[in-house]
C-alpha cells in the first residue's frame, strides 16, 4: 500500500503538467455539461414568472417537489427515447456533424476561462486557466468563430429551402456581430495592456474614485461594455437577434430538421457558448473571480492563518470559482429577461444594427479610448 | 526533438493535415471539400500553436477559417451545385504533370536537401549555425510574449511592408464594391 502510494505520487509530481491540465479541462468540461440542464430550468420557471404563470413545479427527485428541478432529468429522458432520424436525401454525414460541431466548440471555447486564479498542490502552482495561450482571448474568439460552422452545416444538410435560408441568415448575423464584438474588447486591451484574462482580473481589484468603485472594466469603458452585451446576445441567436431559430419566422429556421438528442445537442452548445461569452464578459468587465476590492493575495493572505499555506490557495480558489459563476449568473438571467420581454428584430434592422449602428460606434470608441489611455500614459 | 507529448501532437497533426489534403482535392462535393480545408486550417493552426506561434494561431482560426472560409462555405451552399454539373472530364495531362511537380516538391522541401538548399543564405543574415527564422534573431520582448514580440516586429521592423499591404487589402476592397455596384446598377438600367 506504502509503495502505492509513494508511486502514484511520484508519477504525479513529475507529471504534473499533464496531470493538472487534465483536471482542469474536466473540470471546465463539468461546468459546461452542467449549464444546460439548469439554464433548461431557469430559463422556464424565469419566463413563467414573467408572463405570470408557475413554470415546470412537479418534477422533483425521491419524491419532493423541490421547485420542479426534476424537470430537466425528466426532458433529457424523454429526448432520449425519441424516434432518431436523418430526412431523406438530406447530406447524412453533416447532418450528423451539425449538432456535434454547435456541442463540441461549445464545450471548448469554455476552456479559455480562468476559473480562479491559481492552487498549489504538493509544492507545485497550478494556474487554473484550462487554456493559457499567449494569445489571451484571441482562443475565445477563435471558438466562437468556428460556431458559425455548426448553424450553417444544421441549414444546408438538412435538405429543406427554410432551413438552408435560416442558417445562411444565421451565419451572416453571427459574422457580423463577430466584428463589433471584437472592436468593443479592444479598448480594454488599450487599457489593461495585455490580452491574458487572469492580467486582466488581476488588474481589476483596486479601487477607482477614491474608494467609491472598483475598478471594473464596466466603469472604466461602459460603452464597451454596452457594445459587447448587444453583440453577445446576436452571437448566440438569441433574443432580440433570434431570426434564425425564431418559430414564428423561419418554423425554427436551421433546426427544423433536428428532433430529439441532435436538438438538444444545439442547445448543449447554444448554452454553453452563452456561458462561455457571459464569463468573457464577468471577466473583462466586472472583475472575473475577485471580489471587489480584495485582491486574490490579499484573500490567500487572510486565509492562510486559519487554513494552512496550500488548503488557503484550494479555499481561495473555491470563493474565487463561486465569484465568477454568481456574476456569470447575472448575464444568464439577463438572456432570459431579455428573451421574454423584447420583440425580435427583422433581419434587415438586425444587420443595419450590426453594421450601420454599433460597428461606428465600436470604431469611434476605439478612437476616444485609443487617446484617453496614450495621453494618460504619455503624462 | 524529444519524443514528449508536444513531439507527438505535432507529427499526429501533420500526418493528418497531409491526409486531409489529399482527401480535400479528391471530394465530389465542393462543401465536402471546403469543410476538410477547414479541418485542415485548424490543423495547421494547432501547429502554430505548438511552434509556440499563439498569434499566428489565433488569427489562422478567426481570420481564415472563420472568416474567408465562411464565405466560400455560403457561396458554396447557395449555388448548391451537384457534382454531375462540375466534373468536365478525366485527368488531364496537364494535371497530372502539376500533380507529380508538386509530389517533387513536397519531397524535395520534406527532406534534408531541401532544407539545406533553404538555409543556404541564412548565416550572411547573423542566423547561428543550425539556426533557422523560427528562432528570432533578437526579440523586443521576453521570448515567451508571443503577441507583443509580433506587434513590435511589425510595427518597428517592417512598418513600410505593413502599410503597403493595407493600402493593397483597401484597393481590393473598393475594387470589390465597385464591381458589385455596376453590376447592379447595370441591372437597374436593364430593368
Amino acid at each position: 500500500m506504502e509503495g502505492t502510494v509513494g508511486v502514484v505520487t511520484q508519477f504525479l509530481d513529475s507529471n504534473i503538467g499533464l496531470v493538472a491540465a487534465l483536471g482542469k479541462i474536466a473540470l471546465a468540461l463539468v461546468i459546461a455539461l452542467q449549464v444546460a440542464p439548469i439554464m433548461v430550468w431557469v430559463e422556464r420557471r424565469q419566463a413563467a414568472f414573467i408572463q405570470r404563470r408557475i413554470g415546470p413545479n412537479r418534477v422533483g427527485l425521491f419524491g419532493f417537489k423541490l421547485f420542479g428541478l426534476g424537470q430537466p432529468l425528466a426532458d433529457t429522458i424523454k429526448l432520449l427515447f425519441k424516434e432518431d432520424f436523418v430526412p431523406k436525401q438530406a447530406n447524412k454525414f453533416f447532418y450528423i456533424l451539425a449538432p456535434i460541431v454547435t456541442a463540441v466548440i461549445g464545450l471548448v471555447a469554455i476552456q479559455g476561462i480562468p476559473l480562479a486564479k491559481e492552487i498549489v498542490v504538493g509544492g507545485h502552482t497550478i494556474n487554473m486557466q484550462p487554456v493559457n495561450l499567449n494569445a489571451g482571448f484571441l482562443y475565445l474568439f477563435a471558438m466562437s468563430a468556428l460556431g458559425v460552422y455548426g448553424v450553417a452545416l444544421a441549414g444546408w444538410s438538412s435538405n429543406n429551402k427554410y432551413a438552408l435560408l435560416g442558417g445562411l441568415r444565421a451565419s451572416a448575423q453571427m459574422i457580423s456581430y463577430e466584428i463589433a464584438m471584437g472592436l468593443a474588447l479592444l479598448p480594454m486591451v488599450f487599457i489593461y495592456g495585455t490580452l491574458d484574462l487572469q492580467t486582466m482580473i488581476a488588474a481589476q481589484s483596486d479601487s477607482l474614485l477614491f474608494g467609491v468603485l472598483p475598478n471594473w472594466g464596466i466603469f472604466l469603458s461602459p460603452i464597451s461594455f454596452v457594445i459587447f452585451v448587444i453583440t453577445m446576445f446576436a452571437e448566440t441567436n438569441r433574443l432580440p437577434f433570434d431570426l434564425a431559430e425564431g418559430e414564428a419566422e423561419l418554423v425554427a429556421g436551421f433546426l427544423v430538421e433536428y428532433g430529439s438528442m441532435r436538438w438538444s445537442l444545439f442547445f448543449l452548445g447554444e448554452y454553453a457558448m452563452m456561458f462561455t461569452l457571459s464569463a468573457l464578459t464577468t471577466c473583462v468587465f466586472l472583475g472575473g473571480y475577485e471580489i471587489p476590492w480584495l485582491s486574490q493575495t490579499e484573500l490567500v493572505a487572510l486565509l492562510t492563518p486559519i487554513f494552512s499555506a496550500e488548503p488557503a490557495t484550494w479555499v481561495a480558489s473555491l470563493i474565487g470559482l463561486t465569484v465568477l459563476l454568481a456574476k456569470t449568473a447575472i448575464f444568464m438571467f439577463l438572456f432570459v429577461q431579455a428573451r421574454f420581454t423584447l420583440p425580435r428584430f427583422r433581419y434587415d434592422q438586425l444587420m443595419r444594427v450590426g453594421w450601420v449602428y454599433l460597428l461606428p460606434l465600436a470604431l469611434v470608441n476605439v478612437v476616444v479610448l485609443a487617446l484617453i489611455v496614450g495621453i494618460m500614459r504619455l503624462t | 526533438m524529444q519524443m514528449d507529448l508536444n513531439f507527438i501532437a505535432f507529427v499526429v497533426m501533420g500526418l493528418a493535415a497531409t491526409i486531409l489534403s489529399g482527401v480535400m482535392i479528391t471530394r465530389r462535393w465542393p462543401v465536402s471539400a471546403a469543410m476538410v480545408l477547414i479541418a485542415v486550417m485548424t490543423l495547421l493552426a494547432g501547429m502554430f500553436g505548438l511552434l509556440e506561434a499563439h498569434f499566428a494561431a489565433a488569427a489562422q482560426i478567426i481570420v481564415y477559417a472563420g472568416a474567408i472560409m465562411v464565405v466560400f462555405v455560403f457561396v458554396m451552399m447557395l449555388l448548391n451545385l451537384p457534382p454531375e454539373e462540375l466534373r468536365y472530364g478525366g485527368v488531364t495531362w496537364g494535371e497530372m504533370v502539376l500533380i507529380s511537380l508538386g509530389v517533387l516538391v513536397a519531397i524535395v522541401l520534406g527532406t534534408q536537401v531541401g532544407q539545406g538548399l533553404l538555409t543556404q543564405g541564412l548565416e550572411s543574415m547573423g542566423y547561428a549555425p543550425g539556426q533557422t527564422p523560427a528562432h528570432a534573431k533578437s526579440l523586443y520582448f521576453a521570448a515567451d510574449e508571443n503577441v507583443k514580440n509580433v506587434a513590435a516586429t511589425m510595427f518597428v521592423d517592417y512598418l513600410w511592408a505593413f502599410e503597403l499591404v493595407s493600402f493593397l487589402i483597401l484597393a481590393a476592397v473598393i475594387g470589390s464594391i465597385v464591381i458589385a455596384k455596376k453590376r447592379s446598377a447595370e441591372n437597374a438600367n436593364a430593368a
